[in-house]
């Protein structure tokens, strides 16, 4: 138990400072490209960089949205249940998405295979094409991981619960 | 195959899915059903195209400026600047409230972030004043719409990457509607105010004018900066994204000392964690319309069209129509991304300008947005005020009803939206 507590508490840590690294990442490399290019220097790569980090942000901020349980949902319809359907019905949700999730990355890994074996690179930085695509794999099993986790706290706990933790207040 | 995917769609929306779940669960299935010869991780793969064009990178350079903004000074100097220029007109506040969504949308490019950053700043004084509580919010709520024309925009970004127009274009010919549309806001507000007897307050003295606009120079350079950086052809949309970062950090760091260097992480983790709520979107939305092009939908939709023979103007009310009904129900972005190209290939066959009909998009998924019973921007006025749903959707309508003026004005007179990027150096 102890050990999965730590590999938990190194995933969320994970997951945050690649989400708040890319974004610091994307706003460095573009704001030092507008200054080279208004001194006339060239400065390659802004974009490879930016492209390799909105995907792993996309990715692994799906998974910790799912965490925390903040992703989009219409809920008006379901807000009107009374509150044991409701929780059926969000245990319903969230098996389906966990599970789902789970597929989408079994496809995530299926496609990181097929570019991994065209052995494709980036065309100015030269990094293998296959780095992007791990991001989907990763990001959709920790995110079906997570849906699945808030099924069994709904199953044990009272209370409803959408994510597999309650959300940090960050601002 | 779309009789499948539709009532899939609405089953998952009306059973509560989460929005990804929901692009991309019938997707997936509708793949595997119908065209089985495809292999199915090339939707994986469209959702990552979806995300990686390079003008895309704009949309967390803008959230991350906001945010930045939002967390320290800028908005509300910006506020309390507006409340002194216009403050004492009957609804004095609420014109204020119109004005800096106005100002701020040329910051942000959001309506959540505008209606969370100017919202939660006036909600207050505006209730102080004896607005009624439906009032402000649908005042909050629409007043945020504007942000979406004014550049920079989310929508504009998006519907540029995906129909390849110029978003530098599009940025400037969202002004004069975005403009119109906030006095649109500001004269129902003074017929309200008038109405219901909101006492003016005096006109603020000119030297507090002054102060006022002195420390809202912070916030004003940030539109100079934007506005002017992309009409001179300085910046490009991206690059005018990188400046507004660099320029917030600037202002509040250095010069305002309300941010210190250690927040700036926390704040790029908001900043990301809305970005991918975004963005995991625009990934299934793009998979669910790479899916429906391979079903030729796009084609029978252009032939259904074109052989009814319509004129211009009948085309561009249909497609208002459908988008306005679409928005209700689902998130603007991913509905953007999924029947743009529907439309596209019947308004270009009939020579209707692509910036003309991204104005109009926009404005309606900004409408849409703020619509019963499901639009998105409710439900955030729901969570930052705390209000039950029936107080934020009471007094809506009528904000909804000056928008859909505004919308068919656009309509009917595209110059009002392409006057502007005509003057852009090419």
């Amino acid at each position: 138990m102890k050990f999965l507590q730590v590999l938990d508490r190194f995933f969320s840590r994970f997951e945050k400072f690649v989400v708040s690294g890319s974004i610091l990442l994307i706003s460095a490399s573009v704001m030092i490209n507008v200054i080279c290019r208004q001194l006339q220097i060239v400065f390659v790569g802004t974009e490879e960089v930016c492209e390799f980090c909105i995907v792993w942000l996309t990715f692994l901020g799906t998974a910790l949205c799912a965490r925390q349980g903040t992703h989009i949902s219409m809920s008006a319809l379901l807000n009107k249940f009374p509150k044991q359907q409701k929780k059926i019905a969000i245990i319903i949700i969230s098996a389906v998405t966990g599970l789902f999730s789970l597929f989408l990355a079994y496809l995530g890994l299926q496609l990181t295979q097929a570019v991994l074996s065209r052995g494709q690179v980036s065309p100015t930085l030269r990094v293998p094409i296959w780095y992007i695509y791990m991001a989907t794999p990763i990001g959709f099993l920790l995110t079906g991981f997570y849906y699945l986790r808030a099924v069994m706290r709904n199953l044990k706990e009272e209370g409803l619960y959408l994510g597999a933790e309650d959300v940090e207040e960050i601002l | 195959m779309v009789i499948f995917l539709a009532g899939f769609l609405f089953f998952l929306l009306a059973f509560g899915f989460p929005m990804f779940i929901m692009m991309f669960l019938p997707t997936v299935s509708a793949l595997t059903i119908f065209h089985g010869h495809i292999p199915t991780f090339t939707l994986v793969q469209r959702a990552i195209s979806g995300i990686s064009p390079f003008p895309v990178v704009a949309v967390p350079l803008f959230i991350f400026a906001a945010d930045i903004m939002t967390k320290g000074q800028m908005s509300q100097r910006l506020t309390n600047f507006a409340e002194k220029l216009v403050g004492h007109l009957t609804g004095g506040m609420a014109h204020a409230t119109v004005l800096s969504s106005m100002i701020f949308g040329a910051v942000s490019g959001s309506t959540q972030a505008t209606v969370a950053a100017v919202g939660s700043n006036v909600y207050p004084a505006l209730l102080r004043r004896g607005y009624r509580e439906s009032f402000v919010i649908g005042l909050i709520i629409n007043a945020s719409d504007v942000a979406q024309l004014i550049p920079p925009s989310i929508f504009f970004i998006i519907y540029g990457v995906i129909t390849g127009t110029s978003i530098a274009a599009l940025f400037m010919a969202g002004i004069i509607p975005g403009v119109l549309l906030g006095i649109g806001f500001m004269i129902y507000s003074w017929f309200w105010a008038r109405k219901n007897e909101i006492t003016r307050t005096p006109r603020s003295k000119l030297l507090d004018v002054l102060r006022a606009t002195k420390e809202a120079f912070g916030p004003l350079g940030f539109v100079v900066i934007i506005i002017g950086g992309i009409y001179s052809g300085i910046f490009s949309p991206t690059e005018a994204a990188g400046a507004a970062v660099g320029y917030s950090l600037l202002i509040e760091i250095l010069v305002y000392r309300i941010i210190k260097f250690k927040d700036i992480p926390q704040i790029a983790l908001r900043s990301g964690t809305t970005t991918a709520l975004v963005f995991i979107l625009v990934g299934g939305a793009e998979a669910f319309a790479w899916l429906l092009t391979i079903a030729r939908v796009p084609q029978m939709v252009t032939q259904a069209l074109l052989a009814l023979n319509p004129s211009p103007i009948a085309v561009l009310f249909m497609i208002n129509l459908v988008f306005f009904i679409a928005l209700m129900f689902f998130n603007p972005i991913s509905a953007i991304i999924v029947l743009t190209p529907l439309f596209l290939p019947v308004t270009t066959a009939l020579g209707i300008d692509p910036v003309h009909l991204g104005v109009l998009i926009t404005l309606n998924a900004a409408l849409g947005s703020a619509t019963p019973p499901f639009g998105v921007d409710i439900f955030t006025a729901c969570a930052i005020f705390r209000r039950p749903y029936q107080v934020v959707v009471k007094e809506l309508w009528p904000f909804i009803f000056v928008g859909v003026f505004v919308l068919l004005l656009l309509t009917f007179v595209p110059d009002l939206s392409l006057v502007l990027p005509r003057l852009l150096p090419h």
